[in-house]
This record gives C-alpha cells, structure tokens and sequence, in this order.
C-alpha cells in the first residue's frame, strides 16, 4: 500500500513534496519548543 | 580556521557537489526518461541499451552515490573538528535531515538497485549470448528495482531541499 505512489511520476513527486513540507513543519515545531 | 582547513573544507564540499550532482541526475534519468522512454523502444533493441549503457550508467551511478556519501561525511567530521560548536549548530542540524534521507538513499542504491539491475543485466546477456528465453524473475527484479528507484526519487526532494536551506534558510530554526 506505501508503495502505490511511487507506481507513477506523479505520485512520486507528490509524495516527494508532502514529506519535504511535513518535516519543514516539524523542524519548525522542533525550534519552537 | 587556517587556509589549510579552508581548503580541506571547500575540496569536500566540491567533491560532495559534483558527485551528488551525477548521481541525482542519473538518478533523473532512470525515472524521467528512461523509465518512460525505455518500454517504447523497439523490443528487438532493448537489450542491446539494457547490456551497454545500462552497466555504464549504474557504473557512475553508484560509484558517485558512494563518494557523495564519503564526501559528506568527511566535510563533516572535518567541519567538527575545526569548530566544536559544529554540531550543536542549526547548520547541523538541517544538513543532518538531509544527510539521513541521503544515507536511506545510498543504501538503496549499493543493496536494491544495484543487485537487483545485475541479475537483470546477466539474465539480459545470457538470453543474447544463447537465445534462452527471458528469465522467469525478471519482472520481479524490475519491480523492487524500480520500486526503490522511485523512492529515491521521492526522498530526493527533501534530502535536496534541507541539503540546500543549511545555508539558504537559516530562518528555519527561528
């Protein structure tokens, strides 16, 4: 299942860009504490 | 800092620049172009590609993800020992993200891909050397090979992002 969007271009660079933004969050989360 | 430390640094950096640099666009490559190019080309022509540029692309291309991987960690131990606060730095920190996908990614390389597009490669040249049929794994191997390729292409987009905000976004732990 973790798999499924990396089976197109699309999916993968999506996936790419969600993780980039939620660790983002978490760096700034992490500095805020 | 000496000139002599300077240039230790700044030879590191260069050599973790360039070699990342082939790597993640060999990388590009294989997802964007020949992933999708590849199963258009005439099947009589495939593998002649699959047994000559193929081995010479994952030649460079895990030989540039191994010294982006040393060149990383030698700038770092290097920037350690110049200056003791290195690693309690923001610097740090956010290259340490980067440098963590990186690692995930090398791995994938050296223990995924890599084994997986050699038996492709021997099962491809033994299928021309005798005219057996195509090895019954083979879309096996591709999958997890493709599988892990495209991972990397997804970790790539952090592992890029926080590699380059250690010195563009400084802002990120403030």
């Amino acid at each position: 299942m973790l798999s499924k969007p990396l089976l197109t271009i699309k999916g993968t660079i999506t996936a790419g860009v969600v993780i980039t933004i939620v660790l983002v969050i978490a760096a700034r989360i992490w500095a805020g504490m | 800092m000496t000139v002599g430390q300077e240039i230790y640094l700044d030879l590191m950096r260069l050599g973790h620049i360039f070699s990342g640099i082939l790597w993640i666009g060999v990388l590009y490559f294989y997802n964007f172009i020949q992933a999708i190019a590849l199963p258009k080309m005439e099947a009589s022509a495939r593998p002649q590609y699959q047994v000559t540029i193929l081995p010479f692309s994952l030649l460079l291309f895990r030989w540039a993800a191994a010294s982006t991987l040393l060149f990383g960690l030698l700038y770092i131990a290097g920037a350690g020992l110049v200056d003791s606060d290195y690693f309690e730095s923001d610097r740090f920190k956010t290259v340490a993200i980067g440098g963590i996908l990186g690692i995930i990614m090398a791995y994938n390389v050296w223990f995924i891909i890599w084994p997986n597009q050699k038996k492709i490669i021997a099962a491809v040249q033994n299928t021309i050397d005798s005219g057996a049929a195509a090895h019954a794994d083979q879309p096996k191997w591709a999958r997890t090979a493709l599988l892990a390729s495209r991972a990397n292409t997804m970790l790539s987009i952090p592992m890029l992002f926080f590699m380059v905000a250690a010195r563009h976004l400084p802002s990120l732990w403030s």
